[in-house]
């Protein structure tokens, strides 16, 4: 089954498709996307409980614009939009101190070989504090990407130009390296 | 796009080429130059290096799996349709939510998720979604707290959590068969009024039922069993945000048990937390008025103004909402207009147990104020130095979209950055030295603890609009260190700043009439550096 997320254009303000056929899309796109919505949601400070019940508000909105015949051109692009102004809304109305419960609390237990894991929880460590150096644009960046969005869809998303993202993706590797390197 | 004589492709364009952002013919320059080039190679290897360093960090960081199953979302969708006043409402509240930056409250999510807890079917299934969404909220924020047990026989007031006995039992012989019993029954001894226990408690029975109750305060769960030696038991779950409450347990020789919350202890002085969830909230310092002491005349002290500030503040109620607080002799005065009534009612049940307090509410407006700004594309407006920036900016943000949408994000940026600057600086008007001199030292600690609040929320917020117009207009200039000392002086300037920040940003991008010439770049980079140093000045 060809994934929706891909597909071109979603015009479903067509009258033609049935109520019923719409709501299958959006259900499809949901059981797809929501996971990488979730996770971005967290990226963005939010604590899991919030993460998901923002995740499926995202594909409540997205049904309630088609529904009134909106013309969404990129699905994907168009439900990190939304999630993403709506992250940061939800936190900064309801004022929540950013969730960080510290990269100690999620790194996973000692693996098998324990020089290997303590190179890891180095390289980790040091990426992590390379990442709260970047300014809010470029993390976004960055971790929009690791959802696996393409520059423009990133810059459909953020309301920025595809160049600016290269350039910001290209200073945040640029940092990125220099934190893994540094002595 | 090769960046010199030699041809190496610079660091942007390799980026791209190993996101597969390039042209295929960019693509195959690369390739070949790739095939002769250590050196880029090199370069190529580290970059990969990198991503999956990224790429394994980003999935340490999201390890969090949904605290629930989700949703079956084609069912809400079905129900909703056949319900249209239901979706007429999810419209409604998403729209809300949406367009009125500043209205927008948790009440607007609040119904939205209600709409698909009526439209779910039975009372079952109501109760488990219900228990599992309070669960859900408690595990994101655990905070230990006071709760009284009841039994016949006893009264006991505990902290919850894993405190291995109740500290202050006065008999101990009793409680131990209590305790024995609520382990029998398989109910949490350690945490006893909190959604997660219930639910453990009901997931394992064979054999249930359930009914639900809803009214204005929030919902009460009912579950009712043969196959436990708890028959029955309840849990209280608020509105606003379902915390559990209340819970009484009924065991089958009879037992009866109710466990309610108590209020928080005064925090422990050594707190100087600025999280602003912080659970510890102390407000029953105050001596209270004992009932039939008709004489009791405690005045309504810069103390008591305090802690109403404390209550608005826990509930973000000092932010951006039509709430004057004023205080006479003998009564602090918290007037309110057009709050909508869930969020009326939620105000005046935190301000319910503090002395001295009058809340009154009018009636809403007509129509919502709506305070956001003008259009950003609007024409008319525009001078020639707001036009030149202004097409700059679109030149540089790739287009008059991402412009729009930069612009909408300045003005509800500067929007949100001046609701907390207000905020602080209220508190520093109210409790300004000569007042702060008559607080005691607990109600001076409470005074810091709100100020802290409040400055790490600004804080946030300047942040944010840093780090939004960094990209665009530089970083600012290096910022002059002032010598503020008094923290009101400091709350002062800090709004200066910021009000010349939200000033020019309107102007930028919502539009607003320009009252002076002279170019707007620098002006709005140098309130930025100011703001810096007055966000800085205030964090001393
Ligand atoms: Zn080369």
């Amino acid at each position: 089954m060809l994934s929706l997320l891909y597909e071109e254009s979603l015009l479903m303000g067509d009258r033609e498709l049935g109520a019923a056929s719409l709501r299958d899309q959006v259900a499809r796109l949901f059981e797809e996307a929501r996971e990488d919505v979730y996770r971005y949601l967290l990226t963005l400070g939010l604590a899991p409980p919030q993460a998901q019940e923002a995740a499926q508000d995202v594909f409540l909105r997205l049904y309630v614009a088609l529904k009134k015949g909106e013309e969404i051109r990129n699905p994907r692009a168009w439900i990190f939009r939304v999630a993403h102004n709506l992250g940061l809304k939800i936190r900064r109305r309801r004022d929540l101190p950013s969730f960080a419960p510290g990269l100690e609390a999620r790194i996973p237990d000692p693996a098998r070989d324990p020089e290997e894991d303590l190179l890891e929880r180095e390289r980790l460590r040091r990426i992590d504090r390379g990442i709260q150096e970047l300014s809010e644009q470029q993390r976004n960046c960055l971790f929009l990407r690791m959802e696996g969005l393409r520059y423009a869809e990133i810059g459909a998303v953020l309301g920025i130009g595809a160049p600016t993202v290269g350039e910001f993706l290209r200073r945040a590797m640029a940092k990125l390296k220099k934190v893994l390197h540094d002595e | 796009m090769m960046n010199d004589e030699m041809g190496h492709p610079g660091d942007e364009a390799m980026l791209r080429y190993a996101d597969g952002e390039l042209s295929e013919a960019d693509a195959g320059r690369i390739r070949l130059h790739l095939e002769t080039c250590g050196r880029c190679r090199g370069e190529l290897e580290d970059l990969r290096a990198t991503l999956s360093a990224c790429a394994h960090y980003h999935q340490v960081e999201t390890r969090f799996p949904p605290p629930a199953p989700w949703g079956d979302l084609s069912r809400q969708l079905a129900t909703l349709d056949e319900a249209p006043s239901a979706f007429a409402r999810l419209c409604q509240a998403l729209r809300s939510h949406a367009a009125s930056s500043r209205r927008w409250t948790v009440a607007a999510l609040a119904l939205a998720c209600a709409v698909i807890y009526w439209v779910t079917d039975t009372p079952s299934a109501r109760a488990e979604q219900l228990l599992r969404k309070a669960a859900a909220v408690e595990s994101a924020k655990p905070a230990p707290r006071r709760i009284q047990i009841r039994s016949k026989t006893r009264t006991v007031t505990r902290r919850t959590g894993a405190l291995p006995a109740p500290s202050d039992v006065s008999d101990r012989d009793t409680w131990p068969s209590l305790e024995a019993q609520f382990r029998a029954a398989n109910y949490s001894w350690e945490d006893p009024l909190s959604a997660r226990s219930f639910m453990e408690w009901r997931d394992r029975l064979p054999e249930k039922r359930d009914d639900l109750v809803t009214d204005r305060s929030g919902y009460q769960v009912r579950t009712t069993t043969h196959s436990s030696d708890l028959v029955e038991a309840t849990l209280k779950l608020r509105a606003e945000d379902l915390r559990a409450t209340e819970g009484t347990l009924e065991f089958r020789n009879h037992e009866r048990v109710e466990i309610s919350e108590l209020p928080e202890e005064a925090a422990p002085s050594s707190v100087a937390s600025v999280r602003p969830e912080a659970s510890s909230d102390p407000h029953p310092e105050l001596p209270r008025t004992q009932p039939g002491d008709s004489a009791a005349t405690v005045a309504a002290t810069p103390g008591g103004e305090l802690r109403v500030f404390a209550a608005l503040r826990r509930l973000g109620a000092d932010m951006g909402e039509p709430i004057e607080v004023t205080r006479t002799e003998r009564q602090i005065l918290v007037a309110g207009v057009g709050l909508d009534p869930q969020r009326a009612r939620e105000i005046q049940d935190a301000l319910s147990s503090l002395p001295n307090v009058a809340v009154r509410f009018s009636e809403p407006a007509p129509a919502p104020v709506s305070p956001s700004a003008p259009e950003a594309s609007s024409p008319a407006a525009s001078s020639e130095a707001v036009r030149l920036l202004r097409s700059r900016l679109e030149a540089q943000l790739g287009g008059r979209g991402p412009f729009e949408q930069f612009a909408e994000q300045a003005l509800e940026g500067a929007e949100a950055l001046m609701t907390g600057v207000h905020a602080l600086r209220r508190l520093s008007q109210r409790f300004a030295p000569e007042t702060e001199s008559q607080l005691n030292a607990e109600e001076r600690r409470l005074l810091e603890k709100l100020r802290g609040e409040l400055t790490h929320l600004v804080l946030q917020r300047e942040t944010e609009i840093q780090d939004l117009m960094k990209p665009v207009l530089g970083a600012p200039p290096a910022s002059r260190n002032s010598a503020i000392v008094s923290k009101q002086v400091a709350a002062e300037e800090l709004f200066r700043a910021a009000r010349q920040v939200d000033r020019l940003v309107s102007i930028v991008f919502g539009g607003a009439a320009v009252e002076q010439a002279g170019p707007l770049e620098p002006q709005l980079r140098s309130s930025l550096a100011e703001l810096r140093a007055a966000m800085e000045a205030c964090m001393r």
